[in-house]
């Protein structure tokens, strides 16, 4: 080269090649990062309000109600619909975690805004008076919805599949899914569609043969919602509470990472932890845990361009009443 | 043909190599400016305020495991690190009461703990006032150093003629000597409770509690009293009020914070939800909006900040939400702050 090609290359590709380094250096930093420190921070943006009433308004006794578990889904047309536990608290001679007759539907075209009360999704306030957390999800194979509830099948709570064409009637099962498998009171669906091409059930569930017993959440798969294969634990904590001390899993893939949600419930009523994972089979709770949010039970999903998070729950009951499902808008912060 | 000239090429491949860099995302990219700089706009530049990992406790709550029959819970409380460095702990620090008496009324103890590691080895010592004897209400409290008499002042909610806040004195943090008078008797609705005790840019203290009432409006307020010697205190000002009620506070545990020229006023959406802390931003600290600035919203129930050997952290406690896990007592996460990248 002569000097001026020499010149020519150092005004071109120097200062090209400094900022390709600069952005370089970031970019391996980057991957030396710890999984806590590459994963996003979800948080609550603003406050968690209520967004409709827990109590139907053909009911003009003087009960008070509540609602519990729940999820959000939204049909072919756009509009969201809530499923979830929807009581009176317990009558004289009921208990509160026994009593739960009513499944509650409503919907809307605005998770803010104005909600429709529609007829409860299953009732059995004349039957076992029992039905649990519900999650409602398509099942793109047959074209239809399916729910997994936990309901009240030969004297046991048991989880159970229920069909719908239109998410307004709804078509039983009556059968108990893994009776022989399950723990008891595996409870607090939350179902997504995995990489295998698979429906993931998780729920939360206990491992009572070893000692401290750990609270777990497994998952079961299905591509059918007849047949399931066996429980995989994908996270356990060895706190020895026999009932679960957790409650309402809800997993998330973003951007490669897994995001598992729970709620500590049996800790304190409110507290979402989130743990965080490269592997969908494996959470690490004591190495992994990235953030602690408010919700009771707390639900996660996308409408309108808009991400949002739930928070319910029958107990904590103060001034305010907020006995109801609330709403945060969610958001996540990259590091 | 149009001849490229070497400044040509070099300015086109100044751009290319500029909007790699730009959107590369890389905060620590110097070159990146979408992390720096100060907006004008407050909600281009507020920060967000999260707990990292979750919320452990860090004691038990019950002075020894001998010391009576009872279960005993935390309440209220703040952190404060003395001269040589050691972090002392003050707050509401009571058993369950026993039958006959009320949770919120029941109130003897001020306990006192000491550590060198936040998170661990919590050493108790004696109880920092005792009203066991007495008037057995003790409420929430607030330890600031008072440089102008070099001494420690606590301001704590005590049982004078009714509820009351009060001044109390100490040289050593052990040792406390009250005054037995009450702050702003006649301004004051009576529970107005829950002091954070800061040093504003006035120079003058700033005392911020939770009340109702002030300048005759009914509503959830939080106020602020100012003083320079916590003998003479100024007429409270309303710096947060929600109209959600008109006889009481729903409102606790306010906690204002200033950072990077924005400030945060914290408090417990206590009588919504037990463990909901909710956080409001403003340029103003003489007002902040709940209707339009609420930023977040948090785990924890009445949550104090502070920040020791280089670390942040933020607390939570309270005698309700007993579950099986009996957390009653004083859990503590180290926060981290992001700033909010606009959409």
């Amino acid at each position: 080269m002569n000097r001026r090609q020499v010149t020519l290359f150092v005004l071109n590709f120097c200062p090209l090649l400094f900022l390709c380094l600069t952005n370089c250096k970031g970019q391996e930093q980057n991957s030396s990062l710890s999984l806590i420190e590459r994963a996003e921070i979800p948080y609550l943006k603003g406050g968690s309000d209520l967004i409709f009433e827990a109590k139907p308004p053909s009911y003009s006794d003087d009960s008070k109600w509540f609602t519990n578990d729940h999820n959000f889904v939204t049909d072919k047309e756009g509009k969201l619909h809530w499923f979830g536990i929807n009581n009176p608290y317990p009558p004289e001679g009921k208990w509160l975690y026994r009593y739960h007759p009513f499944l509650g539907h409503l919907t809307t075209n605005d998770p803010t805004g104005t909600w429709t009360r529609e007829n409860f999704a299953l009732d059995e306030s004349e039957g076992t008076e029992y039905l649990g957390a519900p999650y409602v999800i398509w099942h793109e194979e047959s074209d239809r919805w399916v729910m997994v509830v936990e309901t009240f099948l030969d004297g046991e709570r048991r989880m159970e599949v229920c069909w719908s064409e239109d998410l307004y009637n709804w078509k039983r099962t009556y059968e108990a899914i893994l009776p022989k498998t399950l723990w008891l009171t595996s409870r607090d669906p939350h179902i997504m569609k995995g990489e295998d091409g698979k429906y993931w059930i998780h729920l939360v569930s206990v491992e009572d043969s070893v000692s401290p017993t750990l609270s777990q959440i497994v998952r079961l798969k299905t591509n059918d919602f007849v047949n399931f294969e066996k429980p995989i634990p994908i996270m356990g904590i060895a706190d020895n509470v026999s009932w679960c001390g957790v409650e309402s899993p809800f997993l998330i893939e973003r951007n490669g990472i897994w995001y598992l949600f729970f709620t500590y419930a049996h800790r304190r009523y409110a507290e979402t932890i989130v743990v965080v994972s490269e592997d969908p089979n494996h959470f690490d709770y004591e190495n992994n845990r990235l953030t602690t949010l408010f919700g009771h039970a707390a639900e996660i999903f996308e409408y309108n361009g808009k991400t949002y998070i739930s928070s319910c729950g029958p107990e904590d009951n103060q001034f305010l009443n907020h006995q109801s499902v609330s709403l945060a808008e969610l958001r996540w912060l990259k590091q | 043909m149009k001849i490229k000239t070497p400044l040509t090429i070099t300015i086109r491949l100044l751009l290319v190599a500029l909007t790699i860099n730009l959107f590369s995302c890389d905060k620590n990219n110097p070159l990146n400016f979408g992390h720096t700089g100060r907006s004008s706009v407050l909600s281009d530049r507020i920060e967000i305020p999260y707990l990292k990992g979750e919320s452990r406790q860090i004691f038990e709550a019950k002075p020894s495991p001998n010391f009576d029959q009872n279960e005993w819970f935390t309440n209220d409380h703040c952190f404060i690190e003395d001269k040589s460095g050691k972090l002392h702990w003050f707050g509401i620090n009571n058993p369950y009461p026993p039958p006959g008496k009320q949770l919120y009324r029941y109130h003897p103890y001020i306990g006192h703990l000491t550590t060198e590691d936040a998170t661990n080895n919590w050493k108790r010592e004696e109880m920092a006032l005792n009203e066991i004897e007495g008037t057995e209400y003790l409420g929430a409290p607030y330890v600031i150093y008072h440089e102008e008499s070099d001494r420690y002042a606590m301001v704590v909610e005590t049982w004078l003629d009714t509820r009351r806040l009060e001044v109390v004195w100490s040289d050593d943090l052990y040792n406390w000597e009250r005054t037995y008078k009450a702050i702003l008797p006649d301004d004051l609705w009576i529970s107005s409770r829950d002091p954070h005790i800061m040093k504003g840019p006035d120079d003058k203290y700033w005392i911020h509690i939770v009340s109702t009432g002030n300048k005759g409006v009914k509503q959830s307020q939080v106020l602020r009293i100012r003083t320079k010697d916590f003998v003479n205190f100024e007429a409270p000002e309303t710096i947060l009020g929600i109209n959600d009620n008109n006889f009481a506070t729903l409102m606790e545990s306010p906690f204002v914070y200033e950072r990077n020229g924005t400030w945060y006023l914290f408090f417990t959406y206590a009588h919504r939800r037990y463990t909901e802390t909710i956080v409001i931003t403003s340029d103003n600290p003489n007002h902040f909006d709940y209707e339009k600035n609420v930023i977040t919203t948090l785990f924890s129930h009445a949550a104090e900040i502070f920040t020791y050997k280089g670390k942040e952290y933020i607390s939570s406690c309270g005698p309700e939400d007993r579950q099986y896990y009996k957390y009653q007592s004083v859990t503590l996460a180290e926060l981290g702050w992001f700033r909010q990248v606009p959409r």
